[in-house]
């Protein structure tokens, strides 16, 4: 009988202990919520290598959009990383809904705090950080700016050694292209750039920073201005409607979109353009016209000879942990894991051989035709954090897919001169204004009007509008934070 | 006449031929809009990108597997509702058809009807798909009608015969209704097939996605990488992606239409047409 | 003489008793009833998010209660009145463009007298019913956008071309044909089988009598597709505040938004999109509520014009 008892016990020890070990041993499944694509995961290089090296089985998920985000918040879904852009970055802070992660990145995130050292302020809030800022991928270059058909520009004297750099020799330019070829638009914009109405060439003879990712916060004088405020803004304005009226700016221009802008473009309608150097294909535009040849136009100098534009610097994007997470812990630990140098190596460039190799020059050079087949999404596994060291030299490699693309790119870099500046408030944290979008967004519109129909009125409004409503609340905050910070 | 009938079906199917034209197009053609109806410098490249390239075949099945169990179950379900509120005499009859059309015209909104799929855990999976919208009040209504129209003579024959209302159903009513019903069908794959929102909000997991939605990923929220402009040797645009794309998702609909054609002519006249 | 009494059964038996006869009606209503419970009516207890200040992280029951502060703001907010605007300017258009159309383009297909080019014309009629919308809009931006083919004629014509999807006005038209393309064709199919149920004698009458082919139309045929059209009227009637969702959210981009938006496009962008979930469900709701009534008044109207019910 007692034999029996005891080994009844025994067998339910064992069991027990069994039990508490299977759940112990229970996979960790980590669920990662990234941006939309419309390619398969599994047939990209870069997710083979997340899974074999994030040290835990990660579960790709895709949004498609604010308004999922948001409903998927709302209803407290566990997710364990979600990549998100600036402007989900404030609407998830707004409602409270990251963990943070300091002491999780001290504990687990040593290749974290290795990789990135510059971008913390703009993820911490009193003292606490939220996020991983992932750094945007090519800082210190030109976003925007003004490529021109230089085939068509030779035809009417202007050739590379005769851009204009001065407001006023550009105005005659723009009316010679006009007087030459009647058919077709001098210059095509969108109204996706930021802020809508600042085109960098041309705001750089005002003294005023565009063409970056940031425009509308300006160092002037030492200080953090916001546009509204800025002394060159009003004869800005006045010179773009100029334009306008003179019909030398495309009258679509206040609702035209980047796709509208861009066929114009590619379909021979304009001669300039106003563009990244991801925006136009560039390839097709040979075969359709042959003798076809594009440039960068120079930054136009302002009165002391300077010319002014503002670097694409800064946090891209961030990389936040959702308090609905049960495996924060985990979740960094495979951060970190995925941005050990080599990882992070394998997955945003390739392997060795195979996806790239090095030049004479010791500079990484893409093998074609794996790197465009195998890499095609790779970034998109771990945007939300980047290192900051290297990525951008990993990125620039991805520009040699396109011969061209890379001269643009290039060639907007080297139009700087010693001009460009990076955005005061690049890696500045939220000022907590509630507002503050709101607030922008009326600013932009009212620049955009004003270019368009030269009301100056709804400028003056909006002028009040901002110092009235919270603006200077805004300015304030940058200003102080600017001086503890960055000077 | 007969030239207004010629137009207004040329009208109809120009725009499609246009957009068919512009997928098998090569991108100069494209870029130089040299291309009207036919394509001009013939090149598959648009079509091959979507197939290899994107989630198609993955969203295709998906939305064949959601069409189809949706549909059947929905036909279910709707033929027993409309035959039960087929017979005036039915008690809570006009009750039940006030329910019924009073969830037709009131929704709870977006975001209930979304913060109730997370009570039900059904959020990304595929029934949060399918289960809405089994029961379309609208189209139980013209079955209804359908089998209104069907000689009560028929039906108290069979009951006097003493048949319980299963057999009527199935041996007297049905055979007798197949054009109704084959437009139920028709409307409700239809339906289905075409319905992208609800994935919009619901699915993350990218194995669940439908084709509807990954045409509305494609058309309206991303554009071509730059660096893929390459493919196959030729090359590819934008544009030829979209009209690709747009092609790609009407085939499965333009190849089933010539059978469908038969039925539903029939059916919507026998649904519609009242007293 | 005897005299055999019934007892008198009680109403709750025969209620029973009728339930058991039918019992099978009774079953068949079941699944779709649960389907309906499950999905359209249990949503209806969320609502109460409308009547709170919704915050993610306290969830439903730990928001504070702010009563009808959300629906003040609805009238309030000049923005609300503005996307109501846009819904009912943008749907009575298309009403009332859609609805006579496909009564006169079955009169019109009723006239083909060549068969093989009557199957065809309606072969190729229906056909865009069944895109979806998006599709819809790739082909019509693919014909009236910057570059299409359209604008190119245009431009030869005038030297500019037309902002078609940019102007607000040229939007609502693009809107506008969209509908009618997609949707007239197969509409004619109503019309058509209502026409096939007219009377042969009248219109042999009527030939007997002098009529043409046009006064036949116009006095026979028309005339009794009146009831159809009022019909069909009622019924896009009811969706007067809340139709067109889908279509006005493949077509539209942010330099229409101000004319284009709609209040379902509105509740999806500015509600949920800038997480301002209760005042996206209060919006929701009042538009059901005006729906609702829309349904109503113009069943009534409908009943009183034609003397039967809708459904």
């Amino acid at each position: 009988m007692k034999k029996l008892v005891s080994m009844m016990l025994i067998l339910c020890l064992v069991l027990g202990l069994g039990v508490v070990g299977a759940q112990a041993d229970e996979e960790i499944r980590l669920k990662f919520l990234i941006n939309t694509t419309t390619s398969d995961f599994e047939k990209d290089h870069g997710w083979k290598i997340v899974q074999e090296k994030a040290g835990f089985p990660i579960d790709f998920e895709i949004i498609n959009g604010t308004e999922q985000l948001n409903a998927i918040i709302s209803t407290g879904q566990e997710y364990d990383y979600i990549y998100l852009s600036g402007a989900n970055f404030k609407t998830m802070m707004e409602n409270d809904a990251l963990l943070e992660i300091g002491d999780l990145i001290d504990e687990y995130g040593p290749n974290i705090k290795e990789a990135i050292t510059t971008l913390w302020p703009a993820v911490t809030f009193d003292g606490e950080i939220y996020a991983i800022p992932s750094t945007a991928a090519q800082p210190d270059s030109l976003r925007y700016s003004l490529v021109a058909r230089q085939d068509l520009l030779d035809k009417i004297g202007y050739t590379r050694d005769k851009l204009p750099t001065k407001l006023d020799d550009f105005t005659e330019m723009l009316r010679a292209i006009k007087a030459a070829y009647p058919d077709m638009i001098p210059l095509t914009v969108s109204n996706d750039t930021k802020p809508v109405a600042l085109i960098s060439n041309i705001a750089s003879a005002f003294g005023i920073n565009a063409g970056g990712n940031q425009g509308a916060y300006q160092l002037w004088d030492g200080h953090v201005t916001y546009i509204i405020d800025h002394p060159g803004l009003k004869p800005y304005l006045e010179y773009v409607n100029g334009l306008f009226n003179e019909k030398l700016i495309d009258n679509d221009w206040p609702a035209q979109a980047l796709k509208d802008a861009r066929a114009k473009w590619i379909g021979g309608q304009a001669v300039i353009s106003y563009n990244s150097w991801n925006g136009f294909e560039i390839n097709t535009m040979y075969e359709t016209f042959p003798e076809m040849d594009f440039t960068v136009l120079p930054l136009l100098e302002d009165e002391n000879g300077k010319v002014h534009a503002q670097t694409y610097s800064g946090v891209g994007a961030y990389g936040g942990i959702p308090y609905t997470s049960k495996h924060p812990a985990e979740a960094i630990q495979a951060i970190n894991n995925l941005m050990e140098w080599d990882t992070h190596k394998l997955i945003g460039l390739g392997e060795e051989g195979v996806h790239w190799k090095l030049d004479e020059n010791g500079s990484f050079q893409a093998i074609q035709p794996a790197f465009s087949e195998e890499k095609n999404i790779s970034n998109v596994f771990i945007a939300g954090f980047y290192r900051e060291d290297i990525y951008p030299t990993y990125w620039e490699v991805r520009l040699q897919k396109n011969a061209y693309m890379q001269r643009c790119f290039y060639d907007q870099k080297a139009s700087l001169l010693d001009g460009g500046m990076r955005s005061p408030i690049a890696i500045a944290p939220a000022t907590g204004v509630e507002n503050q979008s709101a607030l922008e967004k009326r600013v932009d519109d009212a620049l955009m009007a004003y270019a368009s129909t030269g009301d100056m009125s709804k400028v003056d409004d909006a002028y009040n509008y901002w110092h009235k409503n919270g603006g200077e609340d805004v300015v304030e905050f940058y200003d102080t934070w600017y001086a503890e910070n960055m000077k | 006449m007969n030239v207004l009938a010629i137009i207004c079906g040329l009208v109809c199917l120009l725009p499609v031929l246009n957009v068919f034209a512009k997928s098998l197009s090569s991108a100069k053609a494209v870029a130089s809009n040299s291309v009207t109806f036919w394509p001009k410098e013939m090149s598959f490249a648009g079509w091959q990108y979507i197939w290899v390239y994107t989630s198609y075949k993955r969203t295709l099945l998906n939305s064949v597997i959601n069409t189809v169990s949706g549909t059947s179950i929905s036909l279910f379900i709707t033929i027993l509702t409309a035959y039960a509120l087929s017979h005036p005499t039915l008690k809570g009859r006009r009750f039940i058809i006030a329910l019924y059309v009073f969830s037709m015209v009131f929704s709870a909104g977006t975001l209930p009807v979304y913060f109730q799929m997370n009570s039900y855990h059904l959020l990304n999976t595929r029934w949060s798909l399918i289960l809405p919208h089994l029961v379309s009040p609208y189209y139980t209504f013209v079955l209804k009608s359908g089998f209104e129209a069907v000689p009560d003579s028929l039906e108290e024959a069979a009951r006097i015969d003493g048949a319980s209302y299963t057999r009527t159903l199935t041996s007297i009513v049905l055979p007798v209704s197949k054009a109704s019903i084959a437009t139920i069908v028709i409307f409700t794959a239809v339906a289905y097939w075409n319905r992208y929102f609800d994935a919009l909000l619901y699915i993350t997991k990218q194995p669940l996605k439908p084709l509807a939605l990954l045409l509305y990923e494609v058309i309206k929220l991303s554009s071509m990488e730059e660096t893929n402009d390459i493919i196959y040797g030729q090359r590819l645009s934008d544009t030829i992606r979209e009209a690709s794309m747009v092609v790609l998702t009407m085939l499965p609909i333009l190849a089933i239409y010539p059978f469908m054609q038969r039925y539903f002519v029939k059916g919507v006249m026998v649904g519609s047409v009242k007293g | 003489m005897t005299v055999i009494n019934k007892p008198r059964r009680s109403a709750r038996q025969r209620f029973w008793t009728y339930i058991k006869g039918h019992w099978e009606l009774y079953l068949f209503l079941i699944p779709g009833l649960v389907v309906l419970a499950m999905f359209k009516f249990a949503p209806m207890s969320k609502i109460v998010i409308a009547f709170k200040n919704f915050k993610p992280r306290r969830g439903i029951a730990g928001s504070s209660w702010v009563g009808w502060a959300n629906f003040q703001r609805i009238f309030e907010d000049p923005e609300v009145w503005r996307v109501i605007r846009n819904t009912l300017e943008i749907n009575l258009l298309q009403i009332a463009v859609c609805v006579p159309l496909p009564m006169l383009m079955a009169v019109m297909m009723n006239e083909i007298s060549c068969m093989p080019l009557k199957k065809s014309v309606q072969t190729m009629v229906y056909i865009p019913h069944f895109f979806t919308w998006v599709v819809v809009y790739s082909v019509f931006f693919s014909m009236f956008g910057g570059m299409g083919f359209i604008n190119l004629a245009i431009r030869k014509v005038t030297g500019d071309t037309v902002p078609f999807f940019i102007k607000g006005g040229w939007f609502r038209l693009m809107l506008i044909l969209s509908s009618v393309w997609k949707g007239t064709g197969w509409s004619t199919i109503v019309y058509l089988s209502a026409i096939s149920s007219i009377d042969a004698e009248i219109y042999e009458a009527a030939i007997i009598d002098g009529a043409n082919k046009r006064q036949q139309a116009r006095f026979i045929t028309i005339p009794s597709l009146i009831p159809t059209m009022v019909l069909m009227l009622t019924v896009r009637m009811g969706s007067v505040i809340s139709g067109g969702f889908d279509q006005v959210l493949a077509f539209y981009n942010p330099s229409v938004y101000d004319s284009a938006d709609i209040l379902g496009t509105f509740i999806y962008r500015k509600g949920i999109g800038q997480s301002d979930f209760s005042f996206a469900t209060a919006v929701g709701l009042f538009e059901s509520v005006v729906g609702l009534m829309f349904v109503l008044m113009s069943q009534f109207a409908s009943k009183k014009m034609t003397g039967r019910n809708v459904w």
